[in-house]
């Protein structure tokens, strides 16, 4: 079996393609082995009242400084993370995108966008209160990433 | 304060009505309706704002007024933005100095992320006293694990969050004023919770959404605050 790698940082999700002559025992396996890997659930260490929870990525709406730290939040909590924007950007899969200096979001859960006299439009998302801003500088961008998904 | 405001409407309504037959009849120089409602409408703003003792408003009915008769007044140079933005810092400036003559103080300035405008903060916390002061930026406060007996919020022209989950009251009892003009305050209140909110508005809106439990622990009073701007509590 002969394995290609190919590196494109063009590419938003890595895709594997098995190119094969006949659907046998082996192939199967491959894409079962495959098929779970995907499946599994990608966590992030989260801090809250000094206990650790492993929250999955797909719960998260936003992230946000908050002073020295980073706020997490889900639909109806918020938890403290360690990590910085910047090393979480390289971290987190393509749904989540840079909004405002102190913002990063999850687009799959943007239910609307306000524009509004202060420059910041106002974001909320479906099944929750929570609001966030994305900056008129970071602007353009969100709105092309949020037209590709249509 | 509401049957004032009704009369003032009404009179507004009935001038209207007056100019509109009278121009017809008679050579008044020509405005177009809409100038002269929000001639009316920034009038009011003015007056308002030097009732209230703020200067933010004031000031900034003014310049909104500068910009409609810009040309009559030749200031087309500084209109709109300078004009606007100028007349924002000066009613902050005046609110700031004059902040304890009036006994209904009002707007003030503050930023802590600010990725479009001026950045201006000014955030503190004492013995449970929290001061927040927000203009031309978005702002959020965590108040986790924070002691709170009063909390000043004031914004311009910005967006504010605040989160309250976590926040400890050692009185059961958090005292809150929420100043908002042209901007956004949304206020994240926990459940068990209660919410008590003396609300006043001038083209704008406070909203209340926030459910209290069944059984709550704490108590907060809130006196908010807006004009052309909402306030919303969840």
């Amino acid at each position: 079996m002969k394995i290609i790698l190919d590196v494109d940082n063009e590419v938003e999700e890595t895709e594997v393609i098995i190119k094969c002559k006949e659907l046998n025992n082996e192939v199967m396996q491959l894409q079962s082995a495959l098929l779970q890997e995907s499946k599994r659930e990608q966590t992030l260490e989260l801090t809250s009242n000094g206990k650790s929870y492993f929250i999955s990525i797909d719960k998260l709406l936003f992230f946000e400084t908050n002073g020295s730290k980073i706020a997490a939040h889900t639909k109806s909590d918020y938890f403290e993370c360690n990590m910085t924007l910047r090393d979480l950007e390289d971290y987190l899969p393509g749904n989540f995108l840079r909004v405002s200096k102190s913002t990063i979001l999850n687009i799959n859960y943007v239910q609307s966008i306000s524009r509004n006299l202060t420059g910041a439009s106002e974001i909320e998302f479906s099944g929750t209160d929570k609001t966030t801003y994305v900056s008129r500088s970071y602007f353009k961008m969100f709105m092309d990433k949020m037209k590709e998904r249509r | 304060m509401k049957k004032n405001s009704n009369i003032f409407w009404g009179l507004i309504l009935i001038l209207i009505a007056i100019y509109l037959v009278a121009s017809k009849f008679v050579n008044i120089p020509s405005f177009s309706f809409f100038t002269i409602v929000l001639t009316l409408f920034f009038a009011y703003g003015v007056i308002s704002g030097l009732r209230h003792g703020s200067f933010l408003e004031a000031v900034m009915s003014l310049a909104f007024l500068g910009c409609i008769y810009d040309k009559e007044l030749g200031i087309t140079a500084i209109t709109p933005w300078t004009l606007l933005l100028s007349a924002a810092l000066l009613g902050i400036g005046l609110d700031k100095i004059f902040k304890g003559v009036f006994k209904k103080k009002r707007w003030s300035v503050n930023i802590t992320h600010n990725d479009d405008n001026i950045p201006v903060h000014n955030e503190s916390i004492e013995n449970g006293n929290f001061n927040m002061d927000n203009v031309f930026g978005t702002n959020t406060k965590y108040f986790a694990g924070e002691e709170l007996v009063t909390i000043e919020a004031n914004n311009a022209f910005g967006n504010v969050n605040l989160y309250f989950d976590k926040a400890i009251l050692p009185s059961n009892l958090c005292i809150a004023e929420i100043n908002n003009t042209f901007g956004n305050i949304n206020l994240y209140i926990p459940k068990d919770w209660e919410v008590r909110i003396k609300p006043s508005s001038f083209c704008g809106a406070v909203i209340n959404k926030h459910e209290s439990s069944t059984e709550t622990t704490n108590v907060i009073e809130i006196d908010a605050n807006t004009a052309f701007g909402s306030i919303k509590i969840f």
